[in-house]
């Protein structure tokens, strides 16, 4: 009800400002001639606007201001006439420095592209290609004390985890031994009652 | 119950040169065509300036910087006919920077071009409003003199928007367009503004309505 209100005040405050289309100012009209308060409302606005701009302006004496203005434009003019002789005086002795830093930037370039080059050394210092090297460090085999009798490969290592077809199982393969190697007897310096495993 | 027009009337008659042309010759270097410029609208600044700083030695200060600086920047002006739009936000934005800092400059003494009794009302007022002080009975100087100190307090409690859309529509009775142009919004923007600062100077002026 409340934003139903103030939309038919917004509507009010048009009217008297004379914003409203035509249609829309019959139907305001319309609201008007039922409604005491819209009336009310609407002469509260008018009162108001009628108030407002009662309210004078000083007394100025507009063509002291105008003058005044036009003075203070002069001055205004003067000090950017003044900074700009100072910029035309600046702008001889300045763009004559950056010719000739130019002119110095050129020649010293010229005299580096075209000036006599580097004769070669008869015996250049040959150095070797640095190689770049991956030490891997792992387990170290470990060796049976007795005379070996047999060695059991059980699995491809080395070059064979390389090959094409077990290279999705390279991984395992190369994380086990390549090789078994097998002793007999027992170690001389165990004891003869300890089991040999 | 007709109501009034929309549209006041343009600062300038038919047989003058426009806005825009007289922009275009101040560019050009016509010192002249800038005159004429501020003999155009000069008053609507000082009015806009006093409305919204309460004090008439301030609006001529705000109003000589104003031109000062559109001269300066005309080059920057994108529209020459919206010359007017553009200038009262020169004079809006100057006024309300003003009123923050309380710091400007004064290239030439402006006092003696108010009116006697405004440059003693100024005065006396310590900055207020001079509100009819070239009336002729003192009674009814300072009855009008403490209306207008009510009606600056209730305009400065509004918003900057709203505030700006009631000096410069309702008061000034600049066309909605210009005003739109001037606060860089909408013309229904500026219709919801004024109406809005309406609603709210009719609460703090009840009594006086």
């Amino acid at each position: 009800m409340k934003k139903f209100d103030e939309q038919i005040e917004f509507a009010i405050s048009q009217y008297l400002d004379g914003t409203l289309t035509e249609d829309r100012r019959a139907e305001v009209e319309g609201l008007l001639a039922d409604d005491a308060h819209l009336r009310g409302v609407l002469e509260e606005h008018r009162s108001l606007t009628e108030l407002l701009r009662s309210d004078r302006v000083p007394e100025v004496r507009w063509e002291g201001l105008s003058k005044s203005i036009s003075s203070a434009m002069d001055l205004e003019l003067e000090e950017r006439t003044r900074r700009a002789s100072w910029w035309i005086r600046l702008r001889g002795p300045m763009s004559l420095a950056a010719a000739a830093s130019v002119i110095l930037v050129a020649g010293i370039s010229l005299r580096y592209l075209l000036g006599p080059r580097p004769t070669p050394t008869p015996n250049p210092i040959v150095t070797p290609p640095q190689v770049n090297s991956l030490i891997v460090q792992g387990p170290q085999e470990d060796r049976p004390e007795g005379r070996q009798v047999a060695e059991i490969s059980i699995g491809p290592g080395g070059s064979y985890a390389k090959e094409s077809g077990l290279a999705p199982y390279m991984d395992e393969i190369d994380a086990r031994p390549a090789r078994v190697l097998m002793a007999s007897g027992i170690a001389p310096e165990q004891p003869a009652t300890a089991f040999p495993f | 119950m007709e109501p009034s027009a929309s549209d006041p009337v343009e600062a300038s008659s038919a047989a003058a040169p426009s806005d825009g042309q007289l922009v275009g010759r101040a560019m050009a270097g016509e010192r002249r065509a800038f005159d004429d410029l501020v003999r155009r609208y000069q008053r609507q600044a000082v009015a806009v300036s006093y409305r919204l700083l309460g004090n008439s030695h301030d609006a001529l200060e705000i109003t000589q910087d104003a031109f000062l600086k559109a001269y300066g920047s005309l080059s920057t002006l994108q529209k020459r006919e919206a010359f007017g739009g553009w200038l009262m936000r020169i004079v809006s934005n100057l006024s309300l920077n003003y009123r923050r800092s309380r710091k400007t400059r004064s290239q030439l003494p402006l006092d003696d071009l108010l009116g006697p009794t405004d440059a003693q009302q100024t005065e006396l007022a310590g900055g207020g409003s001079d509100w009819m002080a070239a009336g002729s009975d003192p009674v009814q100087r300072l009855q009008g003199k403490e209306l207008g100190e009510r009606l600056q307090q209730a305009l400065l409690q509004l918003p900057e928007k709203q505030r700006l859309a009631i000096v410069l529509f309702t008061i000034e009775q600049m066309p909605q367009k210009q005003v739109a142009e001037t606060l860089q919004c909408s013309v229904e923007a500026v219709k919801w503004h004024v109406f809005q600062g309406r609603k709210k100077l009719r609460e703090l002026l009840k009594e006086l309505l």
